[in-house]
């Protein structure tokens, strides 16, 4: 199995994760690596239990927990990341709007509605039962829509 | 709380997904090879290491016994009588490039109650391993295990012998010719 194959399948997608709910392209850069890097160790523990998709967002998950664990003074009192002024208008607010929400609604949306997982691919992604994690998606779909406006 | 009802119609923010995504897989696979190669080192490491400094090995190593076992040489079997001293030398071996060692076993064969034989230059061996110092004695009705170690060079091998006593008695010293006994001389060389 040409591991790198599989991985790069899904490259894109894991670095948007990483994108869309921290707003730093640098570090998502970085936590990408680092999610592939530890999927490279557990790859001969990986029984098929799930899909590799869901797999890799699993590990990415835990990458983005262990970054927030040990940078969380600073995340705490860091500000959203703001847009980049020259960003296209439309795009800005919705990246402001996602930008304005907590870390775990900011999660739900970009799984769900920006990369496409679906709920139940999500939840197990992030060691949730599918319910709680519609519930969880469904509050982040209202917050964003209170932020954002109903346009969408 | 529960999300009952229509299905709740998706944000569509996949517009959102539409970036240029660095190479970020085969920088991970690097890693992940760098970080192999750098384990396997340490392991390998700390496994021959840790089988260097086990004592056992080391003392294993030392041990004369396992020394003198390893060395290559031959099998004798052949007895010398001097006086009441019977030498049966059990095997002849190299053991470097300085030093061939003969192993023998010493039968006293007419030793009074009152005597003692000494042998010198010949070393006795503990049980648990270990050589006593050069020279022992031994005691009437006795025999004892011992290896002579010697310079490489004469077939002809010279242990003095003598008789400790309340009367003093001297003997001749035993000889050992190796050349007679047909050891190979690359052993005694």
């Amino acid at each position: 199995v040409d591991l790198e194959q599989i991985f790069r399948a899904h490259q894109k997608e894991i670095f948007v994760y990483f994108l869309r709910t921290l707003g730093d392209r640098d570090r998502a850069e970085d936590l990408a690596q680092e999610t592939f890097l530890r999927a490279c160790g557990s790859a001969l523990r990986f029984r098929g239990d799930s899909s590799v998709r869901t797999w890799v967002f699993s590990i990415a998950r835990r990458v983005l927990v262990d970054h927030y664990r040990r940078r969380a003074p600073e995340v705490l009192t860091e500000p959203p990341e703001q847009p980049r002024p020259t960003d296209p208008g439309a795009r800005i607010d919705v990246e402001r709007a996602l930008a304005l929400l907590p870390v775990a609604a900011r999660e739900a949306i970009v799984m769900v509605d920006v990369i496409g997982l679906s709920p139940s691919e999500a939840a197990d992604a992030i060691g949730a039962t599918p319910n709680a994690f519609r519930v969880r998606l469904h509050r982040a779909r209202q917050q964003f829509r209170e932020v954002y406006g109903d346009e969408r | 709380m529960s999300v009952e009802g229509p299905i709740e119609p998706p944000l569509r923010l996949n517009e959102l997904a539409d970036v240029d995504s660095p190479e970020v897989v085969r920088a991970a696979l690097s890693r992940f090879r760098r970080r192999t190669v750098v384990w396997s080192l340490w392991i390998v490491g700390a496994l021959v290491a840790a089988f260097l400094l086990l004592p056992g090995y080391t003392s294993l190593r030392n041990d004369p016994h396992v020394l003198l076992a390893r060395s290559p040489g031959t099998v004798s079997g052949a007895v010398i009588h001097e006086g009441p001293v019977q030498a049966t030398v059990f095997e002849v071996v190299r053991v470097n490039k300085s030093v061939f060692a003969i192993h023998l076993f010493l039968t006293d064969s007419a030793l009074k109650p009152e005597e003692q034989l000494t042998a010198l230059n010949v070393t006795g061996m503990y049980s648990g391993g270990g050589l006593v110092p050069p020279g022992f004695s031994l005691s009437a009705g006795k025999s004892v295990e011992v290896w002579s170690v010697n310079r490489p060079g004469s077939p002809v091998v010279v242990i003095p012998l003598a008789i400790v006593t309340t009367v003093g008695r001297d003997l001749p010293p035993l000889r050992i010719d190796l050349q007679q006994l047909s050891i190979p001389s690359w052993i005694w060389r």
